[in-house]
């Protein structure tokens, strides 16, 4: 089965610091990933590189067959690749309707009532229909990462990068997610997600890789990998914890957001 | 008590970051405040470097309430902090990045050649544009800018962010060189094992409370991560 | 020979550019501010002299002791008490309160000083030469002015790379935040930063008053020579200044020995030649003393600023939503896609109703006026459209672009141009206002392409620079008039009232058809993507908004707008002249009605201009104190009041007449019956494109 996105040889330098370093990686259409790794170990950096914010300087990035190295934000977006912030960028004057609207009507291409329909099916999906007048600069937190995601699901993605969307929320909330996100894994869109809090990811993802230096350490099955003394080093030093009972290890140290 | 903040909450607009922190300072002892993603561990920083106000209680250095000084100001009062990503001056050397930290040098101990003694492998860095260096490198320099103001009070914010552990490892060696030079060190870290290795006293903030306060000797992990998930999880 | 002496004279001429533009780009490069008042500071240190040399005939050298000094004062406490309340709200409010300000300098002086040319002796250097083997004479007081450049340029090196206030000023250039934290007071190095850039443009302000005569006026153009200078260069090098000057002072001389009138064309065309091709100056790079790779980012990258400025307008307008959960609030079940749309859209706001009613009988009755009221009426009112128009067409641009631009009078004069030409050439003048429009717009296109080379504060220098080119090659075309301008002759024959009455309905119609444009071009789907523009830029690009689009195409409408303006203006005043009709004042004009009424509404230009219009009519004869109270005023409301009086007035009524949000309310609830929904669920899929 041919990848839907291809990675090649990506490497991303800032001054003297190189960030991605020769990472290569596949992703298959419908495939959920799951990306961890410890605080600077380029994993936002990986999706603006996927996304179109950053080019890289060596290695390529290929979508549903075609060559998007050099593809601005837009167009990728137009091509059906979708993500979410990990700082929200809202529309601050717009409604949460009008900000999902631009994702429909820009990103998807819907016109008129269709669009409607599409923001409509989308905020009830994330739970946003209850404030769709909302002006958007007026959210709290937990609500613009709402928005980021419904944003983002409103341009109909192929493929959808999640960048940390659990942060900060309650393990009801984290269930509420979860199912969002099997939702929309369910009609086929393929999803990379960046997460620390672990056991939501191995909810839903297959096949978890670990980043750690702007290099894979470990890429295959989520227990595996959670359980592998490599990844446990880079995240807890020395610590044993015990893992529990189904074998993945639940700590998750997170980062902190300045 | 070198620094004391006292039911301390902080707000960016509408959100609140803190929620009433109680947290103690002892003068000469190493504080850790470690927490999970969102726990307002940088904010407290920023809030007693002087970058955010406190929206309620207060922050008291060495007896002194500092509401209404600026942060430029602390410095010359003997609180300096090493920002979280390093944020050295790229467009600055090495040593002009120094020179700005001695910008309002209290008397002491702290100066070029004996940051360049403490940390060697910077030293010949010295006329480098301090953008090419890497995080290991970096860090170091941004210990050492803070140093050289001499401060009674170091606040380090995520030494470990992005470096790999034997570069860590080396980083907190350099603690005890610091601690000699006689500052208060409160810092902040993601790396638990790192922190319960260095400090005396932990804090544990969870979505902007303190939910844990305890000599790390006393701790057990089991109580550390407890804290660190929240009771919820 | 001649032509090595054009030679030696534009590389010398480079020294005076060298000098207007250090102060431009060290403030540049540490605070990220466009200082649009630095032509008038120079300007105003040019006059201080001559005011001294007259009061105590002195001599001119003797004046530099003590302007310098005072210049730098005054730009210490100018930066400290206003500008520093300006660094923080973005390059959208900095270029705002400094143009302000230099409207204010400009209009004082010419109270002052009256709008004759002064000049300032230079003594027996002036007139000196040094004779050249092969019979080759360079002026004395240019070779000191040249040297006296490389030393300021050297000093400034100096000072930059090597004292502690540079380092603070490169530190807090780099980083404010983290200079915070290490005891540096960055506003205090921000007020140095503007002293020392005070100083040397006061320097190059009475070193050029030495050499050319000068007049209230001259400041825009010591500015933009400062910023062509700037952007040749490069940014971030102090060098490359340097060069950049010597550039483009040999296109000036260059240009002026191939035709005298052509001198500051030929400097405007090659800034513009190095704009196409090489935007980021000729000699950019690091290695320069004022951080280059900010300032060069903040040039060329993602304008913020503006939405945050939209921002604290809108949050005051419409923030009271939020709180009103009885319509939010219509919570939907979790049956979806199979019934079609459970909400209905709607895209009328509050008051809209009514108002585009009450709005349509304004029409009618506007109408009927020319019956009604007299020729001077008539007139006044044709005047007052041209006012809406103008200000609605940058307020799209600035307040739904996000582009604020200071060269749309360049379009205005276009429009004009046009009509002239065309019923120059037999076309009915009515169809010429049309026509001319269209053909403006068309001008736009390439225009654009230059234009967006640059942005921010940049950007709206940039486009005043184009303006300025496109002023000078029309005041030199014989056939339309030269610089004195021409009249309108093919409506001599009319009788004057009813040509009045014909340009007033033309001017009706254009009028509507330019708000409803406007309306109907933020209604649909380029709007939102406009206005998500305006909020974040980075966002809209990654949900899929061509931006580069929809910001050339409200670039292109906004250029139509305007010729349809100054066209409009031509058939109503008969007569037009370059000076006024490219006049920057038109874009002071623009800015102080938006500001007035709010910007980022469609309403606020709208309110702004009939205010504004009103002061005009009833103040404009105080002279150009008025003009200072306008720029002090709009000062004021940038920083005070950015919302304007529709957004105070849309605070407390929540009244939008021209909505072009789109609000959901519940549809009828009702199991399988759907009120709204009209098409079956299969062609929402068939409707995606």
């Amino acid at each position: 089965m041919t990848a839907l996105l291809t990675l090649d040889g990506l490497h991303k330098r800032f001054g003297g610091v190189t960030v991605i370093d020769g990472l290569s990686t596949e992703l298959r259409a419908g495939e959920v990933l799951g990306i961890v790794g410890p605080n600077g170990a380029g994993k936002t950096t990986l999706f603006n590189l996927i996304s179109g914010e950053l080019a890289p300087d060596e290695g390529t990035v290929t979508f549903a067959g075609r060559d998007i190295t050099a593809a601005r934000a837009s167009t990728r977006c137009r091509a059906g690749i979708g993500r979410t912030y990990q700082m929200p960028l809202p529309f601050g004057g717009m409604t949460v309707f009008e900000n999902v609207l631009v994702g429909a009507a820009h990103g998807a291409g819907y016109r008129g009532r269709a669009a409607y329909a599409a923001c409509e099916r989308v905020l009830v999906l994330t739970g946003l229909d209850g404030r769709a007048n909302t002006i958007a600069g007026n959210l709290g937190l937990l609500d613009r990462k709402r928005l980021e995601m419904a944003r983002a699901l409103a341009t109909e993605p192929r493929l959808l990068l999640l960048d940390e969307v659990a942060g900060g929320l309650t393990d009801p909330e984290v269930a509420e997610l979860v199912a969002t996100v099997s939702a929309v894994h369910d009609e086929g869109v393929a999803i990379i997600w960046i997460e620390h809090i672990v056991h939501a990811l191995t909810s839903v993802v297959g096949r978890l890789l670990c980043l750690a230096a702007g290099r894979v350490l470990a890429d295959g099955d989520p227990a595996a990998v959670m359980a592998s003394p490599q990844v446990r080093q880079v995240y807890l030093g020395n610590i044993d914890l015990p893992p529990d009972e189904d074998g993945v290890d639940s700590a998750s140290i997170s980062e902190d957001t300045p | 008590m070198i620094l004391s903040v006292e039911q301390a909450s902080a707000h960016y607009g509408k959100f609140q970051a803190l929620f009433s922190i109680d947290l103690r300072v002892p003068e000469g002892q190493t504080v850790a405040v470690i927490g999970a993603n969102g726990a307002g561990k940088s904010t407290l920083l920023s809030m007693i470097a002087g970058l955010v106000s406190p929206s309620a209680g207060r922050v008291v250095f060495d007896g002194a309430d500092l509401r209404g000084v600026p942060a430029y100001q602390r410095p010359a009062l003997g609180i300096a902090m090493v920002p979280e990503g390093r944020k050295l001056f790229p467009s600055l050397t090495v040593r002009e990045n120094l020179q700005i930290g001695g910008y309002q040098a209290r008397p002491g101990p702290w100066n070029l050649s004996s940051v360049y003694e403490l940390f060697p492998n910077i030293a010949r860095y010295k006329d480098r544009k301090s953008g090419s260096l890497s995080g290991g490198e970096a860090q170091a320099v941004a210990i050492g800018r803070a140093l050289m103001s001499n401060p009674r009070l170091l606040l380090l914010d995520e030494v470990s962010l992005g470096l790999a552990p034997v570069v860590v490892k080396a980083l907190y060696a350099a603690l005890d060189g610091i601690k000699a030079g006689g500052a208060t060190v409160l810092l902040v870290e993601q790396d638990v094992s790192q922190a319960l290795a260095v400090a005396d006293h932990i804090y544990c903030l969870l979505e902007g409370r303190a939910v844990l306060d305890g000599a790390a000797a006393g701790l057990s992990m089991d109580q550390v991560t407890y804290a660190y998930f929240g009771a919820t999880r | 020979m001649t032509w090595v002496h054009t030679i030696v004279q534009g590389i010398l001429l480079g020294g005076y550019f060298a000098l207007f533009a250090t102060g431009l780009s060290l403030v540049f490069g540490v605070m990220r501010l466009v200082n649009l008042a630095h032509g008038a500071l120079a300007l105003v240190a040019a006059f201080c002299a001559v005011a001294l040399v007259n009061a105590t005939g002195m001599s001119a050298w003797l004046t530099l002791p003590i302007v310098l000094p005072a210049a730098a004062v005054v730009g210490y406490f100018l930066q400290r008490w206003l500008l520093n309340a300006t660094v923080g709200a973005g390059e959208v409010t900095s270029v705002l309160v400094t143009f302000g300000l230099s409207i204010i300098i400009t209009n004082v002086l010419l109270q002052v000083f009256s709008a004759n040319s002064q000049g300032l002796q230079a003594g027996s250097i002036g007139t000196a030469s040094v004779h050249l083997p092969g019979g080759l004479d360079v002026g004395w007081f240019d070779i000191v002015t040249f040297l006296v450049a490389i030393v300021v340029l050297s000093g400034l090196q100096l000072v930059t790379s090597r004292t502690t206030i540079g380092r603070l000023m490169r530190a807090s250039s780099d980083d404010p935040r983290t200079a915070l934290l290490m005891g540096v007071n960055t506003k205090h190095v921000y007020a140095v930063a503007t002293a020392i850039a005070a100083a040397t443009v006061a320097l190059a302000g009475i070193f050029f008053g030495m050499h050319t005569q000068f007049s209230p006026t001259s400041g825009n153009d010591y500015l933009l020579f400062g910023f062509e200078t700037v952007v040749i260069g490069g940014l971030g090098s102090i060098w490359g200044t340097l060069a950049g000057g010597v550039v483009l002072g040999l296109a000036q001389t260059i240009g002026a020995q191939i035709n005298p009138a052509d001198g500051v064309l030929a400097g405007h065309l090659v800034f513009l030649v190095v704009l196409v091709f090489r935007p980021e100056g000729l000699f950019s790079g690091g290695g320069g003393a004022v951080t280059a790779a900010g300032a060069l980012r903040a040039v060329r990258g993602i304008p913020r600023s503006l939405g945050s400025l939209y921002r604290a307008m809108s949050s005051g307008a419409r923030g009271g939503q939020g709180a009103r959960p009885g319509r939010a609030a219509a919570r939907i079940g979790a049956r979806t896609e199979d019934d079609g749309l459970l909400v209905r859209v709607r895209r009328r706001g509050r008051g809209s109703l009514s108002g585009g009613i009450a709005m349509l009988a304004g029409v009618v009755v506007l109408g009927t006026l020319p019956y009604a009221a007299g020729p001077s009426v008539i007139f006044n009112l044709v005047s007052m459209f041209v006012l809406v128009i103008l200000a609605s067409m940058w307020n799209l641009l600035a307040g739904y672009g996000g582009m604020m631009s200071i060269g749309l009078q360049a379009f205005y004069g276009l429009g004009g141009y046009t009509l002239l030409f065309l019923s120059d050439h037999g076309v009915s003048v009515w169809t010429g206002i049309f026509l001319a429009a269209l053909i403006t717009g068309v001008i736009a296109v390439p225009i654009s392409f230059l234009a967006f080379r640059l942005r921010g504060g940049y950007f709206a220098i940039g486009t005043w620079v184009i303006s300025q080119a496109i002023y000078l090659i029309v005041s030199q075309d014989s056939s339309l008039g030269g610089g004195s301008g021409a009249a309108l002759t093919a409506l001599s024959g009319y009788d004057p009232a009813q040509r009045q009455a014909d340009t007033y309905w033309v001017a009706l119609v254009i009028l509507v058809l330019a708000i409803g444009g406007v309306f109907a071009l933020l209604r649909g789907r380029l709007g939102l993507g406009l206005t998500a523009i305006r909020d974040s830029e980075t966002a809209a690009d990654s949900l899929g908004v061509r931006v580069g689009f929809a910001k050339r195409v409200a670039f292109l409408v906004a250029a139509l707008g305007c010729g349809a303006a100054g066209a409009l203006t031509l058939a109503n005043t008969l007569s037009i002249a370059p000076s006024s009709a490219f006049d920057v004042t038109l874009t002071a004009y623009m800015i102080f009605c938006v500001l007035i009424g709010g910007l980022g509404t469609i309403e606020g230009p709208i309110i702004g201009a009939v205010i504004f219009f009103e002061i005009q009519y009833h103040y404009s004869s105080n002279g150009v104190w008025y003009l200072v109270a306008l720029g002090a005023l709009a000062i004021v409301m940038a920083i005070r009041l950015p919302q304007g009086i529709w957004g105070l007035i849309t605070a407390r009524t929540r009244l939008s007449l021209f909505p072009v949000g789109y609000q959901l309310t519940a549809a009828n609830q009702g199991a399988g019956r759907r009120g709204s929904a009209k098409e079956p669920a299969g062609s929402v899929a068939e409707n995606r494109n």
